[in-house]
């Protein structure tokens, strides 16, 4: 085996060791002292339970989470915009996947597309997820790190950033639609969204959306709701909410 | 710029110019993503009241909306709730920073 060989091959070992001991680090806080025996009894059954959430005119349910994420900015607001947003995102998003009458128009296969490609949003964590995590890494990843890198002007926020989602999701859909067409319009928008940001782009993806967004048009009485989870950390809150 | 930013930046930075291949770096990426969500939830879980939480899943009654965000709410109205979720994503970030200096060094 020669050297050219060699190199890849320790830097990969590096890669996957670095991750599974970054996720071990996680493993532990999350299951220290007594927590441990709460998680064991009761996650499983809570993820069921947000499954069985019933059936509710979709405009009820929206309303509800809009007051439910007022109310719990209300109870972290001394924390910084950043934590405030991870933890209505990490709360939040189930409430809003779970309902089966939530609609699932494109926003929220926009949604349902990072989620599940970053893996919050499966129970299995990191091996559940990898199958679409690696197809939608597939899809936008090359364009928009490569670019960032090379310093070019479409150096890309990496992903499907508050830059490129509201741009990328009209291209994505006409693309053919599903995690691909997401995966699609995520780059081509991340790489409008220019490339100022890479970092701050990486540290949203993280974190995870920054915004969740959901545009009703309820049609009933023509009224608009937005349901929007905060700012993002360029402080720019509803501007990226799709019309 | 508060803790969990720097901290998230620093780490990112390493990660960013290191000679990881983007693969290696988006599993990097994943399993911080992953890992701080699998951090709070446990700690919503452990300040929950039990009563409510035996309540919810026992099954008597049908699960709602306004259950779920209850839920959420009795732990979060407790300040000991965000206080805690923050100083432990602070320090396993910390500690992954660290991890991170080392590995990519």
């Amino acid at each position: 085996m020669g050297m050219a060989e060699i190199q890849p091959m320790r830097e990969r070992e590096v890669g996957a060791s670095l991750a599974t001991q970054i996720n071990e680090i996680f493993e532990r806080r999350a299951t220290a002292g007594d927590r441990k025996l709460i998680v064991e009894t009761y996650r499983q059954k809570f993820d069921q339970l947000l499954l069985t959430l019933p059936k509710e005119k979709r405009d009820t349910i929206a309303i509800k989470i809009q007051q439910f994420v007022v109310k719990i900015g209300g109870y972290i607001s001394e924390y910084s915009a950043r934590f405030s947003d991870f933890v209505r995102n990490v709360v939040v998003w189930p409430m809003a996947a779970a309902s089966e009458e939530f609609p699932k128009d494109k926003y929220y296969q926009i949604e349902l597309a990072r989620a599940k490609a970053w893996g919050e949003f499966a129970r299995d964590t990191t091996k559940t997820a990898t199958a679409e995590r690696m197809a939608y890494r597939d899809h936008f990843l090359p364009a928009a790190i490569t670019g960032a890198e090379a310093g070019g002007i479409f150096g890309a926020v990496a992903g499907a950033m508050f830059a490129g989602v509201a741009k990328g999701t009209e291209i994505g859909f006409i693309a053919g639609g599903g995690l691909q067409g997401a995966a699609i319009g995520a780059a081509v928008g991340g790489a409008l969204g220019g490339g100022t940001a890479l970092l701050m782009g990486i540290k949203d993806r993280i974190i995870g959306p920054p915004v969740l967004y959901y545009s009703l048009f309820a049609g009933m009485g023509g009224s608009s709701i937005n349901i929007n989870t905060g700012s993002n950390s360029l402080g720019n809150p509803a501007a990226l909410a799709p019309k | 710029m508060d803790d969990i930013d720097e901290i998230l930046t620093s780490i990112v930075t390493k990660v960013s110019g290191s000679k990881l291949s983007d693969t290696e770096k988006a599993d990097v990426y994943a399993n911080l993503s992953v890992g701080m969500r699998k951090l709070v939830w446990p700690i919503l879980l452990s300040h929950m009241p039990e009563y409510l939480l035996k309540e919810a899943t026992d099954g008597g009654h049908t699960f709602t909306v306004d259950d779920y965000a209850e839920l959420i709410e009795s732990a979060l109205q407790n300040p000991a709730t965000p206080k805690e979720i923050q100083e432990e994503l602070v320090n396993a970030l910390r500690e992954v920073d660290a991890l991170v200096s080392k590995a990519v060094s």
